[in-house]
């Protein structure tokens, strides 16, 4: 094996280490479980910018091993530009979210597990990104979900956690037998499971055919992405998920939605293809855009307004893909990277505040900024950022996103709906802002110290994004290579 | 050479109000007034210095999401610039020199510092993008202003009414910018301008009203005009930036629109809606008696309105002029206290001729005689009526600065009720009630009453069928079973019965039956007495077989 095969293989064998040890560790305390956790996923990112320089080179990373022989499905994994954003950002993401539960009373009990599972979703993310086989690709798929669910069953907070952990379960499996449907029956009308070779002769497949299974995919991956009115999964399981799964799950398993829309349908299937269903795409990613904000406004359940704006967030998203512009499209891809930055904050300070106060009543919280402006100096950076004030982050995309959906060749009055509805975004943002720090304290408490686990990777994330925000050209250019990746060059 | 001196000259001077902005916050922590007016004269003379080099594009130097970013410094540019911070330098002067003043924190310096530097980039940014964004930071900053200089209980809605309403006014720059970008292929302010000249009539018309909007907004037009209503609350020195900067920025927008507003179609309807917008207001004025900041609000929207005909029809030279006089004009409404002693109506007369007579006077071989006439109607019409509007404002008592008292006896009475009360001012009001009772309700109904209830009723509903299917087809399934078993059952009894047990116990009869028959017909052999007359048979049997065998032999 090559150096470069080495470290892909590296990307997903590094968190089952981890898991390893940490089931063979059973009773370890938590910091010793979270430093095992921090470390694989430390190692993770790291190998994975280490491969960087090969894609650079235009050198093809990844290897293949058969896996059942009969049915030529092999255990195959390769790494592009696409790739690598998503892997980067769910790393990094994972990461972060680790690193706050350091400062965090979930996980204290059974440690290695809640630890062992973790890595397990961020595995699951990662094959995700990397499987190069359609059946790897969905049992990547369903590793996210097992984890997650089983996460938030165990660890959840709340009597009605199993309900909502079935819930979640349930919605977003259904999603997933959709996809499932779609991959095999890919597979049986082409007879291969590769995507390589898919990319290849995927137009064999008949034409309603197609169309079929276009709608498929993007039904299920929207599911994922909890797109209006899809979306009724995610206020429930982010609101009674423990804080880190919550930011991984707001922040990158929202975008593997994307991911899979951009690596199946899009790539798959091409431009062409898509267009008539194009217009069907930006209207969804509007009225979720608009009715999230809105939801978000009147909301009271300060983790809730948060998990609103996820799905008004994916409303751009999907607006971006919609317009089926290079501009559009790349805007859409820099979104995911930006929400999730963005969302991992603001969840870190969402879990900070109700730390702090122990509340999560928006109406009876407030003034905090005059206690704890550390955390409201990062929350303004965070609102203002989802808010699209250059230059921080989400503007860069949603200026492209915005600029996509006016070079489509779709009616110019969708765009402008997206443009102006972006107000509502605004408005939400500011209301959680100023009724959480502003004004008249509340609720009374002896202190309001923050620990400084909880403190330091909100700062660290705050720092990412103005650094993100400001420097957007290396993203902005593995964007670009990431376009070449999905439709080849064209 | 020289160009390369030019270009790090402009650097520094954009860059250094930053830099003095931080080494005042972390050197010196008393009143920072004196420092800022200084390094205002400096800047001041600089910018002398680079209008004497006339106009030159710096080269690119950085480029953001692909686009490059260069400065443009023109003559109009350094014009407003000079003029904006001289406003700013007599400000800071007269701040100083009043009796009883507020502080001028580090906080406050450095946003003013940031001020400076945004206005700067923006004034010389040879790019659309980055003039956006400048704009958005300028709005950020006056947000911040009022909120950090408004009481407790209402920094948060001021902040939340100024930020909101000039982000919407962005929101209506950047929609038009993004529409001309697929014909301009760049954000190069000249050539998205020159583009839009050529776009197709329908589109161009809504481009041309998104910038009318965003004028209108960042310049506090009426009726836009509220988001500056704020700033009556907070400390006066801070007003520069929201209340000269932004509106100086949505004019030099206009001004830069001109060419293209003259050439485009849409020219008559906005002499139109400009002229149209000019009458209502004047006659709103006149039609009541205001508060002082209200009545300076009007008069300003009346100019702005002006200034917007004006860009369809006057020369661009003239433009330029009532721009810049309206800037010192608005900065003299201002509630600076020395400035607002010598505030004299015969001084504000003189103002408003110079304004009105300005566009007249510059104008006067640049229109068709037609035109000309009508112009001097409607100058003469707008100087009057100001006039008669400020002259109603002097009346106007310090205490009855919110009240309004209708004459009933005017005719446009009527209009001013329902036009600018119900219509705008309770109508927005009861608007943003209704918008928010309507949020309100579609969470209660769509989010709570139909997903939230609706997947739980569903799910009970679900969790009942399944009852159901187990009670009466699961458990169906199984009494049918049960019965069906039964009766193969009970079949095979009888089968078995009518079959197997019959058949062996008919058999086992006939057997018993015959057995008892042999038995009985033994016995009853056994019993008969032997009949001897029989033995006679055998006999004769062998007698007769004798004979045959005689006879044979025989």
């Amino acid at each position: 094996m090559k150096a470069n095969q080495l470290l892909l293989a590296a990307v997903t064998i590094t968190p089952l280490l981890g898991v390893v040890i940490l089931l063979l560790w059973k009773n370890a305390k938590k910091k010793a479980a979270a430093a095992i956790g921090i470390v694989c996923e430390g190692a993770c990112f790291l190998f994975a910018i280490l491969l960087i320089p090969s894609l650079q080179q235009g050198q093809s990373v990844g290897f293949s091993f058969p896996w059942i022989s009969s049915l030529q499905i092999n255990f195959s994994l390769k790494m592009d530009w696409l790739a690598l954003i998503f892997l980067v950002t769910e790393i990094l993401v994972t990461l972060a979210a680790m690193v706050y539960s350091l400062g965090d009373t979930d996980g204290d009990i059974n440690s290695s597990y809640y630890y062992s599972l973790l890595l397990l979703f961020s595995l699951g993310m990662s094959g995700t990104t990397l499987a190069e086989d359609v059946f790897l690709f969905y049992v990547y798929w369903e590793l996210m979900l097992v984890a997650s669910v089983l996460l938030i069953l165990v660890w959840g907070h709340g009597d009605r956690r199993p309900a909502i952990a079935l819930k979640y379960f349930i919605f977003t499996h259904l999603g997933s037998l959709l996809v499932l449907i779609c991959l095999i029956s890919l597979y049986v009308n082409t007879g291969t499971a590769s995507m390589t070779t898919l990319l290849q002769v995927a137009h064999l497949v008949p034409g309603e055919s197609q169309v079929i299974l276009i709608s498929l995919f993007l039904v299920g991956f929207c599911v994922k992405m909890a797109i209006f009115p899809l979306h009724l999964w995610l206020p429930d399981a982010h609101t009674v998920a423990p804080m880190p799964v919550t930011i991984i799950l707001a922040a990158a398993m929202l975008s593997m939605g994307t991911y899979g829309i951009l690596r199946f349908p899009f790539a798959l299937f091409g431009i062409a293809s898509i267009q008539p269903f194009a217009i069907w795409l930006m209207i969804a990613g509007i009225v979720s855009e608009i009715y999230g904000a809105l939801m978000a406004l009147a909301e009271k359940d300060i983790k809730r307004i948060i998990a609103y704006s996820s799905v008004s967030q994916m409303g751009y998203i999907l607006f971006g893909l919609g317009s089926l512009s290079e501009q559009g499209i790349m805007g859409g891809i820099m979104h995911v990277v930006y929400h999730a930055i963005v969302k991992a904050l603001l969840f870190m300070v969402v879990g900070i505040v109700i730390s702090v106060t122990e509340e999560r009543q928006i109406d009876r919280i407030g003034g905090l900024g005059s206690r704890m402006w550390i955390t409201s100096v990062c929350a303004a950076i965070g609102i203002l950022s989802i808010s699209g004030m250059p230059p921080l982050g989400i503007f860069n995309s949603e200026w492209m996103i915005f600029s996509g959906g006016f070079q489509s060749e779709y009616p110019a009055a969708l765009t402008l709906a997206t443009v102006l509805g972006s107000i509502f975004t605004l408005v939400y943002a500011l209301r959680f802002f100023g009724l959480i720090f502003l004004g008249p304290v509340k609720p009374l408490r002896h202190t309001y110290q923050v620990p400084m686990g909880l403190l330091i990777p909100t700062g660290a994330v705050t720092l990412f994004l103005i650094v993100e925000g400001f420097l957007p050209g290396a993203l902005l250019s593995w964007t670009i290579q990431s376009l070449t990746s999905i439709f080849g060059g064209a | 050479m020289m160009d390369n001196f030019l270009q790090i000259g402009l650097m520094i001077l954009v860059v250094a109000p930053i830099s003095l902005g931080v080494m005042m916050i972390v050197a010196w922590k008393g009143d920072h007034s004196i420092w800022l007016q200084w390094y205002l004269v400096i800047l001041l003379s600089v910018l002398c210095i680079i209008g004497f080099q006339g106009e030159f594009e710096t080269q690119e130097f950085a480029s953001f999401l692909g686009e490059p970013l260069f400065f443009s410094v023109s003559s109009t540019a350094i014009r407003f610039l000079i003029l904006l911070f001289c406003i700013l330098l007599i400000s800071l002067f007269l701040h100083q020199k009043m009796t009883v003043r507020p502080l001028i924190s580090r906080v406050d310096t450095s946003l003013i510092c940031l001020s400076i530097t945004a206005c700067l980039m923006a004034f010389f940014s040879g790019q659309f993008m980055l003039r956006y964004i400048l704009l958005e930071m300028i709005g950020l900053l006056s947000a911040v202003m009022v909120g950090n200089r408004s009481t407790v209980s209402r920094s948060f809605t001021n902040f939340s009414t100024v930020f909101i309403t000039l982000r919407l006014g962005d929101l209506f720059l950047l929609s038009s910018l993004l529409a001309i970008q697929p014909y301009s292929k760049s954000f190069n302010i000249s050539l998205m301008l020159n583009a839009l000249m050529d776009i197709p009539l329908h589109l161009q018309r809504w481009i041309l009203l998104g910038f009318v909007l965003a004028v209108m907004v960042k310049s506090g037009l009426w009726p836009f005009s509220f988001w500056l209503s704020p700033y009556r609350e907070s400390s006066k020195i801070f007003h520069w930036t929201p209340t000269i900067l932004m509106p100086a920025l949505g004019y030099y927008l206009l001004y830069r629109l001109s060419p293209v507003i003259q050439t485009s179609r849409m020219m008559s309807l906005i002499i139109a809606g400009g002229s149209f917008l000019v009458i209502f207001l004047l006659m709103l004025i006149y039609s009541s008696r205001m508060g002082k900041t209200r009545m300076d609000s009007r008069i300003l929207s009346v100019s702005g309105f002006f200034a917007i005909a004006l860009s369809a029809l006057g020369s661009p030279q003239s433009l330029l002029l009532y721009i810049l006089v309206l800037i010192v004009f608005r900065f003299s409404l201002s509630d600076l206290n020395p400035l607002a002693m010598i505030k004299k109506p015969i001084l504000t007369l003189g103002f408003l001729t110079l304004l009105n007579g300005s566009a007249l006077l510059l104008n006067f071989d640049f229109w068709p005689t037609y035109l000309f006439a009508g112009w001097v109607a409607l100058t003469g019409f707008v100087a009057v009526w100001q006039w008669r509007a400020w002259a109603q404002s002097e009346l106007a008592s310090a205490s009855a600065e919110m009240d309004l008292v209708y004459q009933p006896q005017r005719v446009f009475s009527w209009i001013y009720q329902n036009v600018e009360i119900r219509l705008f001012a309770e109508g927005t009001r009861n608007f943003a009630k209704a918008a928010h009772a309507a949020v309100i309700g579609l969470y209660s109904l769509i989010e709570v009453g139909i997903f939230h209830h609706g997947i739980s009723r569903f799910t009970t509903a679900v969790s009942r069928s399944v009852k159901w299917v187990y009670t009466h087809i699961e458990s169906g399934f199984d009494q049918g079973l049960d019965i069906a078993g039964n009766w193969l059952v009970r079949m095979s009894e009888i089968f078995l019965f009518r079959y197997e047990d019959g058949g062996q116990t008919k058999a086992r009869g006939l057997m018993k039956n015959a057995l008892t028959w042999i038995n009985r017909k033994d016995y009853e052999a056994e019993t008969r007495p032997l009949r001897l007359d029989l033995a006679w048979i055998p006999i004769l049997l062998a007698v007769i077989l004798f004979m045959f065998v005689f006879l044979e032999m025989g």
